[in-house]
């Protein structure tokens, strides 16, 4: 099915300059729990299944995108504590998502080994998340060095794929409107 | 903002809750596609699709959890070995079973397929008359001496000779005083349970080279006696005390098969038709 996609996104290239939110955030998503998973896609894949048509989609998008790929980056570099604190950080994150009505939760939220839809609409806290990880809960200072490292990690990634400066969101600590 | 957050932290945070937000599929995975990641069988490739998909539709979410629920429910029934027997316990439990019994299933079952009763009972009697032809045909000649003398040759090597009256086995038929009339008999007691320890013993004696119409009508009750069984006796040391012969213990299961039907050997202390020499 991805090589449909890679074909269909090609094509897209081609026919359509503008690609379709709801394609481009499946296919994020099958990254995104490949991630979640600790199988990450390496850059250059990321790169040849998405780049394209984010290029010609909207800013949303592209911030994904490249979140994503700043996530991948620091995954792929990073210490096994770095890496266990960023799935905490997706964790918290994936689990916030959902219906927000509690009652489409997944199996569990063990996170071991299993997918988004399994922690989707789970809504844990921080303190919870970190815990699932093995994390000591009482430690915030993981997760702010971490996003530090995050933040500049997307700017230089902004930079190095679209060639210009990065957005507010990424360049200041304010929150994005 | 979320908890003890940043701004950036509170970025991604809701980044990452609209990656999953629901969305609504005009395509969904098949069951074979949440089968196969339930038993392992699937592809990293497809597993992953299914498990991305799974995170943005909530209706196969509800699918996955009530297939998931389902499946966890059957191991466990399968574990309880107090519900269900193991499949040896089963096996041994359908070998025990008369073979009459298996049969009837068997031919239940192939009715209640697209197999038409009429043509399986056809089949079935085509079958039988078959069998009582070619049986007819395979008589030896020794054994078209009947209601005479019949004479043949045991296992030992020694010429026997044995007159022929009306049998009496199991049920008293009218007249037995041909092979036909005997296979008649025979077939017409396969309703009942008794008919298998004769089918068996017929197969032993046949095999044992002792003529057809003998093995069933050589002994009456004029010509028997009744002995006790004792503690550590077999049909075979019975039946090589009262015929010479270990090897022709079927006569003796025979003799007795109308108060034993089902070719056990009684306990001790009870007693049973031995030939009277």
């Amino acid at each position: 099915m991805i090589s449909s996609w890679t074909s269909w996104l090609s094509l897209i290239q081609w026919e359509q300059p503008v690609a379709s939110e709801w394609t481009l955030r499946e296919c994020r998503v099958f990254f995104w729990n490949r991630l979640y998973r600790e199988a990450p896609a390496a850059l250059d894949e990321l790169d040849r299944e998405l780049l394209g048509s984010t290029r010609d989609s909207s800013d949303d998008d592209r911030l994904q995108f490249v979140l994503l790929r700043a996530f991948t980056a620091i995954f792929e570099e990073g210490s096994s504590s770095t890496r266990r604190t960023l799935k905490a950080v997706l964790l918290h994150g994936f689990a916030s998502g959902g219906a927000a009505s509690g009652e489409d939760a997944g199996l569990d939220a063990s996170g071991a080994g299993s997918g988004i839809y399994e922690v989707v609409d789970r809504h844990l806290t921080w303190q919870e998340a970190y815990s699932l990880v093995g994390g000591n809960p009482a430690d915030y200072s993981a997760r702010s060095r971490l996003c530090i490292a995050l933040r500049a990690e997307c700017q230089r990634q902004w930079e190095a794929v679209f060639g210009s400066a990065a957005p507010r969101v990424l360049s200041e600590e304010k929150a994005h409107v | 903002m979320s908890e003890h957050g940043t701004p950036f932290q509170d970025f991604i945070e809701q980044s990452l809750r609209s990656e999953v937000a629901p969305s609504t599929f005009a395509s969904h995975p098949e069951l074979e596609d949440f089968m196969r990641l339930i038993s392992g069988d699937a592809s990293p490739d497809a597993r992953e699709e299914v498990a991305a998909h799974m995170a943005l539709c909530v209706p196969c979410r509800k699918r996955w959890l009530k297939l998931a629920e389902a499946v966890k429910r059957q191991e466990q029934a399968l574990l309880s070995s107090a519900r269900y027997p193991t499949l040896s316990a089963l096996a041994k439990e359908n070998s025990q079973r008369p073979w009459f019994s298996q049969v009837g299933d068997y031919i239940a079952q192939r009715m209640r397929s697209f197999v038409p009763a009429w043509s399986l009972a056809g089949a079935l009697g085509t079958a039988v008359v078959a069998a009582v032809v070619c049986l007819c045909v395979l008589l030896p000649p020794a054994a078209r001496e009947w209601g005479r003398q019949a004479r043949y040759t045991d296992l030992n090597g020694e010429t026997v000779t044995k007159d022929i009256p009306v049998p009496d086995i199991v049920l008293p038929p009218a007249s037995w005083d041909t092979p036909e009339a005997l296979l008649k008999g025979v077939n017409a007691m396969a309703q009942y349970p008794l008919s298998r320890a004769i089918a068996e013993a017929i197969g032993q004696l046949r095999a044992a080279g002792v003529p057809l119409g003998l093995e069933v009508v050589a002994f009456t009750h004029d010509q028997v006696r009744l002995q006790t069984v004792h503690e550590g006796d077999s049909w075979e040391s019975i039946a090589g005390m009262a015929l010479g012969s270990e090897a022709l213990w079927p006569l003796i299961v025979l003799l007795n098969a109308a108060q034993y039907p089902d070719g056990q050997l009684p306990p001790a202390g009870a007693s049973i038709r031995v030939p009277a020499r």
